[in-house]
């Protein structure tokens, strides 16, 4: 004790290209920009590939090889999984090698990586359900833990993942819900009898996925046997260890250059020195240790922001609007049956869409916070906006 | 450190002045002397004006001003105005000059560039007793910087010099006037300091005067909010959106450097995709003529309101009549109509050829040149009243942020490290 449990979400949304008023009623294509902009998303999903799926699945596999105590858990959405299929399939067999060693775990999500379970319940478990079934057909796997999209949390989602027959669900280890408790221990949601809950390490996750590269931190540079040192203090205040965390910190939002692959080559070497350290993929943690209490979130927690909450994806009007209209016309666009228009509207939930219309980072001098294609969170919009409105022409829906 | 004294040499002051230069002044002194920096603002001919804040001089008369009549009646008063005009070319204003003195006007017998170096010496008359106890001397665009010079020889007291706008904004990068960009580029070597109004005018400063970059320092403009006023014969107008139909704006000269062409072009493409939408171009200029036979020649006429010349008053209804304010300038050094319409609640697109795209964010941005894009940004606007809300109350609490206060500390830093 402790244990490491090391999780990797891994995303690509399909980005809306820039989609004019002129474009609506003539081109129904939303996706696929193949010019020199950010929202081509061939073009980012190869990049992205060389310098990050692709060398950090050669060190993962590599430690899974050297390392017999190595585990680690990881989520690919459908989107992702579906460009890696059709533009980067070498890549995609990269990730079936780790999965294939039967020591990385894969989680349930929502094939869009959207927000549904808030918005609508059919359509969030029609989008659980393709997830479940692409990652059978592409791994071979059924996940028994569900990791929500941005880890939006909330006390009937657990309920739901029991009823689902999940074992585990994970979510922000978030003071002010925990209060005097520890996120290195497994508990119980508020509601359910069965399913465990798995918190986040917030402060060692993002000493990892934020602070690596940051020369201002006190505690720059982060070296592997530093970080042991850190899991090493854990021994006896906690069981577990959970580092949830982009699997785009490796070689993307933390380049190469700032040696954060030499310190994923190091790290698990430099925990296990210590006997008492191990590693465990997230079921194990959920078999492993007992409950130490109930967790009650009855309101949304994410992983995301000071704020830990939702404001990010639906803080502004243009987002609310957005989300509403989208999930208003579920109806009548599932009643077409229509499988490429059902497809492009799922796609237009991907989450990544709204954050990217989110205005409250957006100010001079501020501008940095703001990850998006788009030069504004207002383009943003009215590419999407301008898409639904095709969208709906096709529908038939006014 | 002790309290700085500047001599500030300017063309205009409001209310008499044409343009974004004389409202700027105005501003930046005011927020000046708040930040208790002594300010002394040099005018080239005595007019009457109401300031009890801000000390006036005239180089035309040495004393301080008592404010008395002026001697235009109103009518004149206008012309003189449009002729006075700093962002004229030559041309132009050779052309309103007679257009004045056919009406009755008298008292500018001379050219621009004649009045600009008059003033100059008119203040190589002024006694270095009257210059001494000033430790700083700041003159504004090329109107006053034979002048700024002047003073500088007399006293040897540091000059710093403020561009508002350059030649090369005027003339929309062709045809330079020559003697107008002697008198530029001569004062911003001659001077300690250059201040530029934007991050792109200091580019052009430094690739077409040859001014080091560390002899230049960037100061935004300040927005001044403007109280609400009833607007006159625009007050009409308001009859448009009680019938639904959408109000576009422009609002400034019509001039070649304010891109006035590419609105128009960008309106009918708007049109081919919702009748229900008027137009609006406020403002006069060299180009009027040609912009309205542009209009008509496109088919867009009855979309189309001219409004010609129009009063700071009726600038605030403007604003409130419109849906969205285009600015679609092809070089403007800053351009305060955008923080104005920002002020009054009404959503801007600025080209991103302007200074004030880069103090604001919550504006939609598009290429003075792309006006299928300047289309496609009006149509979202008009028709999502999601993106005009939030435009609105985001723009709204930025431009609060965007002070003269926040300019006049920078400029008295600057006086700090000079004088």
């Amino acid at each position: 004790m402790p244990s490491i449990a090391l999780y990797l979400k891994t995303h690509q949304p399909f980005r809306i290209k820039h989609y004019r008023a002129f474009d609506v009623g003539y081109d129904h294509e939303y996706f696929n920009d193949a010019g020199e902009g950010n929202t081509n998303n061939v073009k980012i999903l190869k990049k992205i590939c060389e310098k990050s799926y692709k060398p950090t699945n050669k060190i993962l596999l590599d430690l899974l090889k050297k390392n017999p105590e190595f585990t680690f858990s990881i989520s690919l959405s459908g989107t992702l999984l579906e460009q890696l299929e059709k533009y980067a399939p070498a890549t995609l067999e990269t990730f079936k090698k780790l999965v294939d060693t039967g020591r990385v775990e894969v989680l349930g999500e929502t094939y869009y990586h959207s927000l549904a379970f808030y918005y609508s319940l059919t359509e969030f478990e029609a989008q659980v359900k393709m997830q479940n079934k692409v990652l059978k057909r592409i791994f071979g796997v059924t996940p028994k833990v569900f990791s929500n999209t941005e880890l939006a949390y909330r006390n009937d989602l657990a309920k739901w993942a029991e009823d689902n027959s999940y074992k585990g669900i994970i979510a922000e280890g978030w003071d002010p819900i925990l209060g005097w408790r520890s996120s290195n221990f497994v508990y119980q949601p508020t509601g359910t009898k069965k399913i465990k809950l798995l918190l986040k390490n917030y402060r060692m996750s993002d000493d990892i996925a934020f602070r690596f590269s940051n020369k201002g931190w006190s505690e720059w540079p982060l070296t592997a046997d530093k970080f042991a040192q850190w899991v090493n203090s854990v021994n006896g205040n906690g069981e577990t260890i959970n580092l949830f965390m982009d699997y785009e910190t490796f070689g993307e939002h933390q380049w190469e250059s700032t040696g954060i692959f030499e310190f994923l080559k190091h790290m698990p070497k430099e925990v296990l020195k210590n006997k008492d350290n191990g590693f465990k993929t997230l079921s194990e943690t959920c078999k492993a240790y007992d409950v130490k209490d109930t967790i009650d979130m009855p309101h949304i927690v994410t992983w995301a922001d000071t704020e830990r909450d939702l404001s990010a994806w639906t803080g502004n009007s243009m987002q609310q609007s957005s989300l509403s209209e989208l999930y208003r016309i579920e109806e009548k666009v599932l009643a077409t049956k229509d499988a490429k228009l059902i497809d492009d509207w799922r796609k237009l939930q991907t989450s990544d869409h709204v954050y990217y219309m989110c205005t409250k980072w957006f100010e001079d001098g501020d501008v940095h916070k703001y990850f998006s294609p788009y030069e504004s969170p207002y383009e943003a919009f009215i590419a999407f906006t301008n898409a639904l409105t095709d969208l709906k022409l096709r529908a038939n829906i006014t | 450190m002790s309290a700085k004294k500047v001599l500030m040499f300017g063309w205009e002051y409001p209310p008499h002045h044409s343009g974004g230069l004389g409202v700027a002044c105005k501003g930046m002194a005011h927020a000046l002397i708040d930040n208790d920096v002594h300010v002394c603002f040099m005018l080239p001919k005595k007019v009457t004006i109401h300031e009890p804040k801000v000390t006036l001089k005239f180089a035309d008369e040495k004393v301080v001003s008592n404010p008395s009549t002026t001697t235009l009646i109103p009518h004149l008063e206008i012309l003189a105005r449009e002729f006075q005009n700093p962002y004229l070319s030559s041309v132009e204003y050779e052309k309103r000059l007679s257009i004045f003195i056919k009406a009755g006007g008298k008292i500018v017998p001379r050219t621009l560039l004649q009045q600009v170096d008059h003033y100059a010496t008119l203040v190589k008359s002024l006694s270095q007793e009257e210059l001494a106890e000033y430790d700083v001397i700041h003159a504004h665009d090329w109107l006053c910087f034979p002048a700024g010079v002047a003073a500088k020889k007399i006293t040897g007291k540091p000059l710093v010099v403020h561009v508002h706008a350059t030649e090369f904004d005027r003339c929309g990068g062709n045809h330079v006037n020559q003697a107008v960009y002697d008198r530029e580029r001569e004062g911003m070597h001659a001077a300690d300091h250059v201040i530029t109004v934007s991050e792109l005018t200091k580019n052009i400063v430094v690739n077409k005067y040859g001014i080091h970059p560390d002899k230049i320092t960037v100061v935004h403009n300040g927005n001044t909010p403007s109280q609400p006023s009833s607007g006159g014969r625009f007050d009409k107008l308001q009859q448009l959106k009680k019938d639904g139909k959408k109000v576009v704006l422009f609002a400034g000269r019509i001039t070649i450097q304010k891109g006035v062409d590419y609105f128009i072009h960008a309106a009918k493409k708007v049109l081919e995709y919702n009748k229900n939408v008027y137009f609006i171009v406020a403002g006069s200029g060299d180009m009027e003529q040609q912009i309205i036979t542009l209009a008509a020649n496109l088919g867009i006429s009855s979309n189309f309101l001219f409004t010609g010349y129009y009063t700071l008053d009726e600038q605030a209804s403007l604003f409130t009549l419109a849906d969205v304010v285009v600015m679609p300038s092809v070089s403007e050094p800053f351009g305060i109509i955008p923080l104005e319409s920002m002020s009054n609640g009404t959503p801007v697109i600025v080209s991103k050829q302007s200074g004030v795209a880069e103090v604001i964010s919550h504006a939609l941005k598009v290429d003075f040149w792309d006006t299928d894009e300047t289309a496609n940004k009006i149509l979202a606007v008009l028709t999502h009243p999601v993106l005009k809300e939030t435009l609105q109350r985001e723009g709204l609490r930025q431009v609060g942020g965007i002070t003269w206060d926040k300019a006049a500390k920078k400029m008295k830093a600057l006086y700090q490290t000079i004088a």
